[in-house]
């Protein structure tokens, strides 16, 4: 008995440093939405005006993730992958706003590679509803 | 890639390193055939290490949620056994 109540105090603390982030509805739509903008941003690479309103709402989503995870507990590794699009996002912008032409295959792999960051982390928000 | 029939989730790394192997060997094509600039290369290119750190941070969410449903399972076992 001794043992088995050992091992329950073991597996309890244990349990505590493992605490992952729990499923978050509002964490779920906001990423799902990033993914959906750079989706429909890719489709319309060609059209500068549609790509610089699609850079405004890409903005504002990945900023909402970021302050929306940095304060919530045990959301730390969630609000680092919010970091890394809030840049992703600065970067496109920049090229953008610098008066310049970005190229229309920058645009396209650039957004693809937004995606596929977005996606997985898709994928894990969505396997910690389980 | 290993640990898939470890984790019951349904992600596939391979699947991630491929389509971003795809996207760096596009942006090699491009910046090849002029379609890109350089910085526009080095921007993408860079974006590749981002998404490998990205799949290693998901991927440590992902041991972490499997660790704690493990703890939780046997913690409810113990419960049952301390019951009786």
């Amino acid at each position: 008995m001794r043992l088995i109540i050992t091992l329950a105090l073991i597996s309890l603390l244990s349990g505590c440093s493992l605490t992952p982030p729990k499923f978050d509805n509002n964490e779920y739509y906001i990423v799902a939405r990033i993914d959906a903008i750079s989706k429909l941003m890719h489709d319309e690479c060609g059209n500068r005006q549609r790509v610089e309103q699609y850079i405004e709402q890409l903005k504002l989503e990945s900023q909402t993730l970021s302050t929306y995870t940095f304060y919530l507990p045990h959301h730390t590794d969630l609000f680092e992958i919010s970091k890394i699009l809030v840049e992703d996002v600065d970067e496109l912008s920049a090229k953008y706003q610098q008066n310049k032409e970005p190229s229309l295959e920058y645009c396209k792999l650039k957004t693809q590679s937004i995606s596929l960051k977005v996606r997985r982390t898709l994928q894990t928000i969505g396997n910690l509803g389980e | 890639m290993s640990d898939q029939s470890f984790l019951p989730y349904t992600h596939d790394d391979d699947a991630l390193i491929a389509q971003t192997a795809r996207v760096l060997h596009d942006a090699e094509q491009a910046y090849n055939y002029g379609q890109i600039t350089k910085e526009e290369f080095e921007e993408l290119a860079n974006d590749v290490i981002q998404t490998n750190l990205i799949d290693k941070i998901t991927d440590s969410i992902d041991y972490k949620h499997r660790a704690h449903q493990v703890v939780q399972a046997f913690i409810q076992i113990v419960q049952l056994i301390l019951a009786r």
